[in-house]
């Protein structure tokens, strides 16, 4: 048995130099899946990377009607903090304002007017939900509800936009994936029938020496199996290359570099074989049911 | 078989076909060409099941047998063709050592019988050679070591000389005669009567899908 399973996987590999050809036309389909899916997911993981990261700079601006009171606007603080969303506050008053003003612009306000004409302020900073789209709208309707606020300034209409982007690039993603993989199946099921066929004298011979369907049809997937493997494995390779070759330019411009997620390697290699699998065994079940 | 009948979509075939082969006889079935001596063979090893009649070979009746088990109904019996049917991919070696391998055979143990029968057959040296390398007498002697590495326990040769030279076919019935000497059982396919008459062995003739003689 063991003698059988061991002949049966060494026929596999045998299989990928008996059919030179059909296994190079597997082969590049399964590359340049894997180059395009590959492509997908770095962008996709780098554009993640970097909406975490803006979700995390997410902030609104309050700015207090200049006759407020300070303690009335510590309680409006005190309001805004109990907001769900809300992760933190900086009270700015009048004195600090001046100091900021001072620190930004290199003059004291207070040389020029006789009073200090700088509202109090409060910046709030939000929960650091990047794993999450943030819909930031909702604590700004409540913050201008209350009383004693001039002005918000937010980006709500930019993170709005982000978070769009991010959507469609999701879905975009997503769809160009799934139609990518269900025509690589598609290309690398008939490119496998098209040895299949080319070996119906074999798979008849091999029946009739007593071959269970089984028999012929493990070596075929095997090789499936491999071809999906060594596809993958280049497209891998082109991928890291074109990578470290991108990100040696890049850094001569900026400090940003686009780095491929370890776990994108195992991924791309899991997607290939499942591909070139898939397609063998849709091939099989057609000549071979 | 008994009152088998098979018959194609465009006609022909067999027609109410009765006849048993003993252990370790060797069996002549003659006729012209398309007189039926393929559709019997076919009919034995179950790539064709008979529409009415029952054929039984060893163990396996083909009105019970399943489709899943025809395969190990093939690996009791050793098949041998004009057209040779080796895998032109491999060589000599591996296409007598692939049936041992589908019946599960011990990989120790498979060079021991495969070697054994290269030499049964003379084909000592020729291991490494692709069927292309081979003369047609000698693919012919690999097919008949192919089908008898397994120890089957009937050969089915359909028109083994259909395409060797005289000598060479006389050659070849004589390694199936001492194949059958050994015990295995032999029914050959020829339209060949001067090379089987007067081998002293029982003949069947088949004319138009009829057993005429037995």
């Amino acid at each position: 048995m063991l003698d059988r399973a061991l002949f049966l996987i060494a026929e596999g590999f045998r299989n990928l130099l008996r059919h030179k050809l059909t296994v190079f036309a597997a082969v590049f389909s399964v590359f340049l899946t894997m180059i395009i899916i590959g492509s997908l997911f770095i962008v996709g993981k780098n554009t993640n990377k970097l909406i975490y990261y803006l979700r995390t700079k997410y902030k609104i601006e309050v700015f207090f009607e200049a006759d407020l009171a300070k303690e009335e606007a510590l309680d409006v603080v005190k309001q805004i903090e109990s907001f769900p969303g809300v992760r933190n506050t900086t009270f700015i008053d009048k004195e600090n304002a001046t100091k900021i003003f001072k620190k930004q612009f290199g003059e004291n306000i207070l040389d020029y007017i006789q009073r200090n004409p700088l509202p109090m302020s409060c910046v709030i900073n939000l929960n650091r939900t990047g794993d999450y789209e943030l819909d930031i709208m909702p604590i700004v309707t409540r913050i201008e509800s209350l009383s004693g606020i001039d002005n918000i300034e937010h980006q709500g209409k930019l993170i709005q936009r982000i978070e769009g982007f991010h959507n469609r690039f999701t879905t975009i993603f997503s769809v160009v994936s799934i139609g990518i993989i269900l025509i690589t199946i598609s290309i690398i099921s008939n490119t496998i029938k098209l040895t299949i066929y080319a070996k119906k004298d074999l798979i008849q011979d091999l029946h009739i020496i007593g071959a269970t369907n089984a028999f012929v049809k493990v070596p075929f997937l095997i090789e499936g199996i491999l071809q999906g493997f060594i596809g993958s494995f280049i497209a891998f390779l082109v991928l890291s290359l074109f990578l470290q070759i991108g990100n040696n330019i890049l850094t001569q411009f900026s400090s940003m570099t686009i780095r491929m997620d370890p776990a994108a390697a195992s991924w791309m290699l899991l997607i290939g074989i499942s591909i070139s699998f898939i397609g063998s065994l849709r091939a099989l079940a057609r000549f071979l049911p | 078989m008994e009152n088998v009948t098979y018959s194609y979509e465009k006609g022909y075939g067999v027609k109410n076909v009765n006849f048993t082969i003993d252990d370790a006889e060797f069996t002549f079935l003659i006729g012209p060409t398309g007189a039926g001596k393929t559709t019997i063979m076919k009919l034995i090893y179950m790539a064709l099941i008979p529409q009415s009649g029952v054929v039984t070979t060893g163990r396996f009746r083909s009105d019970k047998i399943k489709k899943r088990k025809i395969p190990f109904l093939r690996r009791s019996v050793g098949m041998i063709f004009q057209e040779y049917h080796l895998l032109r991919d491999r060589n000599l070696y591996e296409n007598i050592a692939l049936p041992l391998y589908v019946i599960g055979t011990r990989h120790s143990e498979i060079e021991d019988r495969v070697e054994n029968m290269i030499d049964q057959v003379g084909l000592v040296g020729k291991e490494d050679h692709t069927p292309d390398e081979l003369s047609g007498g000698e693919q012919q002697r690999a097919c008949i070591a192919r089908a008898l590495v397994k120890d089957p326990e009937i050969i089915l040769a359909d028109e083994p000389t259909g395409n060797l030279d005289p000598i060479t076919s006389f050659e070849l019935l004589k390694l199936l005669e001492a194949v059958n000497h050994e015990g295995t059982a032999v029914l050959m396919a020829s339209h060949n009567y001067n090379l089987i008459k007067g081998r002293g062995h029982r003949i069947m003739e088949i004319q138009q899908g009829l057993l005429r003689k037995n």
